[in-house]
């Protein structure tokens, strides 16, 4: 049987009609006439197209709607992609450009299919895809699809440096530093506004304080202000400040002398250690409890919540004893605070921070419940070491960065990193510890270190 | 590095046909262009798109802003609006996506959630199960947006205490709210105390807080 034979015999059986077997000879002739055979011709022809069309026309409409998702470049910053057809189910392409790309940093070669380049400014590149694909004439007009790639601003130039007002009734300094001597230390302290804060013209949250205490004793205090609290930089001041003072009122010859013994007993006889915290701790609980009140009491005046004072409070009295050093120290929050010795044999962080499941999450000082929890105990801490260590005092802006997860403060390694990085090996090549033309520690210099996501007050306080 | 990530779910209901869904992929575009011009949104936000209607659909999965291409968002012209299996999508993308802290791993920021509807849950059942499920998660903040008057406020009351109420859901209104939401996100990454709520920043006139 040939073509026009089944095509006809097929569409009649479409409609229900069969051919009896006494018809065929008539069937036989009726399918040979001319007529017949260039009809069976020209609809075959003719669907043939039509088929062609639509897959042309359905075909055209798929890349059309395709999403040619090339990834998102930054103003600025050398940018390279590969149009691969492949990767976008575009194989069946024939021919193609892609124009668009005057005065925006970037070019297309069509070679290696690649758009490189360094884009000038942030905002949406809008470029023209033109193409042929298989099954359209060589000569059809080209299709055309728009294309974007969406070009970021560089995070670093979006940032502000707005000053705080210096007016507002709890104004406090964007940038400290200083280099001092604590009893036989040096102490080298900055405290930085984030840049978070500087690009919203807020205040720096941080803060800190020390002294020399009576007889022998020196006392360090680190406090970082929660971000979400309106008075925050107050009371992170008030806390520092209200430590501080209690123990320059508290700690005289006779309050301290038992405390003083226990430590001397000490040296010799570790086994007194518990009996030593319980002497510690009444001093250590008896400020913090002092840092409460002060900043409750001020809120109070000011007509404020407690809550709206919210900071943290962490800190560490030092003195030298016969044999060594000893470390009293008392935490709430996230402000790590380390022992560390000075050819990285040994680290000892001072505490445990209170952090959440989630960022951010942490206690604070203002938080009257701390102090009845049953955990209130595991805040004081007591060390006792015979040579000379550092001390660090840090804020999440410093540890975040530099640490980032708590096991790290543990690891000897991550500080003798620490050191080296503020000794010089960074980026800007800013030795920290060293001092400037005017005697000034390079300290807050330092502390302008980039470290992408990271960027609330850094306070670091180093006594060595 | 901390990420916030923030989970929008979007009602694509019919009754969101035609000018509605235009208005949203505006207001929509509007807010991450918003976005994407603020430094720190740029560190550290992470967005998530899912619409629902019949289906739940991940329109974007939790990307972060850097990489985020806005696609259109379409909607069916009618069909019911399953906001329970939206809820019990989204809690699923929640617990697989966002990172908890540890002592050798760096915690997410908590996470936001944004609902969007006009109208009010077709599959209620489901959804009187998932908001109790929501409201026992520890987000940064959810917030509940009905627009226009069939949508059921006091239905939204019951996933949280944030909800405002758009009288339409015009192009400028819906403008303003994301506005909003885009100042709410940037306040989401901030220290605040374990088990505190966070308060969200002072909506604009045009939008009503639902007491």
């Amino acid at each position: 049987m040939d073509e026009t034979d089944r095509y006809i015999r097929a569409l009649l059986q479409q409609q229900g009609i069969s051919i009896d077997e006494n018809q065929s000879e008539l069937f036989r002739a009726f399918v040979n006439t001319e007529a017949n055979i260039n009809s069976v011709k020209n609809i075959r022809l003719l669907q043939q197209n039509m088929t062609k069309d639509w897959k042309i026309i359905a075909r055209r409409a798929e890349i059309n709607a395709l999403q040619l998702a090339f990834p998102n470049g930054i103003a600025g910053k050398p940018y390279q992609t590969k149009f691969d057809f492949k990767q976008y189910g575009l194989e069946d392409i024939t021919s193609y450009g892609l124009s668009g790309f005057e005065n925006t940093g970037l070019a297309y070669d069509a070679n290696s299919k690649t758009i490189s380049g360094t884009p000038k400014t942030s905002g949406d590149i809008a470029m023209l895809f033109s193409y042929n694909f298989e099954g359209e004439d060589e000569n059809s007009p080209l299709n055309e699809k728009k294309v974007t790639i969406i070009i970021n601003p560089d995070p670093k130039s979006l940032w502000k440096d707005i000053p705080s007002d210096t007016n507002d009734i709890y104004a406090k300094a964007d940038n400290v530093a200083e280099t001092a001597s604590l009893l036989d230390f040096t102490l080298l302290a900055a405290s930085k506004r984030g840049r978070s804060h500087a690009n919203k013209g807020s205040f720096r949250d941080d803060d800190y304080a020390y002294a020399e205490l009576q007889n022998g004793w020196g006392i360090v205090a680190i406090s970082d202000g929660a971000g979400s609290a309106k008075f925050s930089r107050k009371g992170s001041l008030l806390a520092c400040n209200a430590v501080v003072d209690y123990f320059t009122t508290h700690f005289s010859l006779e309050n301290v002398a038992l405390l003083d013994e226990a430590i001397t007993i000490y040296q010799t006889d570790t086994s007194i250690r518990a009996k030593l915290l319980d002497i510690a701790g009444a001093h250590l609980s008896a400020a913090a409890k002092k840092a409460y009140a002060t900043i409750n009491d001020f809120a109070l005046d000011a007509n404020a919540s407690v809550s709206d004072f919210h900071a943290t409070l962490a800190f560490v009295l030092v003195k030298k004893f016969a044999n060594g050093y000893a470390f009293l120290s008392f935490s709430v929050g996230d402000c790590p605070m380390a022992l560390v010795n000075k050819s990285f044999e040994w680290v000892k962080p001072l505490n445990k921070l209170d952090v959440g499941e989630y960022g951010g999450g942490t206690r604070f000082i203002t938080m009257e419940d701390i102090f009845t929890k049953e955990n209130f105990e595991e805040r004081f801490n007591f060390e006792f070491t015979t040579d000379l260590p550092y001390l660090v005092l840090m804020t999440d802006g410093i540890y975040d960065p530099k640490f980032e997860v708590e096991a790290n403060l543990a690891k000897t390694e991550k500080w003798k990193l620490f050191f080296e990085d503020l000794e010089g090996n960074n980026s800007e090549g800013i030795n920290a510890l060293s001092k400037d033309a005017d005697n000034q520690s390079n300290l807050s210099d330092w502390m302008d270190f980039w470290s992408p996501g990271n960027h609330d007050d850094r306070t670091l306080i180093v006594l060595s | 590095m901390r990420r916030l990530p923030v989970y929008f779910l979007l009602d694509t209901s019919g009754s969101m046909y035609g000018e509605p869904i235009q208005a949203l992929n505006n207001a929509l575009s509007g807010m991450i262009n918003t976005l994407r011009s603020d430094a720190q949104a740029l560190d550290s936000l992470w967005i998530s798109i899912i619409t629902f209607d019949r289906e739940v659909k991940e329109v974007v999965p939790l990307t972060e802003l850097v990489q985020f291409r806005l696609p259109e968002i379409t909607c069916p012209q009618s069909g019911p609006t399953n906001t329970g299996a939206a809820l019990d999508f989204v809690m699923n993308k929640v617990r697989q996506d966002v990172i908890k802290g540890s002592d050798t791993q760096k915690g997410d920021w908590k996470p936001l959630l944004f609902l969007f509807t006009d109208g009010k849950p077709s599959d209620i059942q489901l959804y009187h199960e998932k908001t109790a499920e929501v409201r026992a998660f520890d987000f940064g903040a959810v917030v509940g947006c009905a627009a226009g008057h069939l949508a059921n406020d006091a239905m939204l009351k019951q996933l949280t205490d944030n909800v405002v109420h758009l009288d339409s859901a015009d192009s400028q209104t819906l403008k303003t709210f994301f506005k909003w939401v885009s100042e709410t996100i940037e306040q989401g990454n901030k220290s605040q105390g374990t088990g505190e709520v966070s308060k969200l920043p002072p909506p604009p006139s045009e939008i009503t807080v639902v007491i």
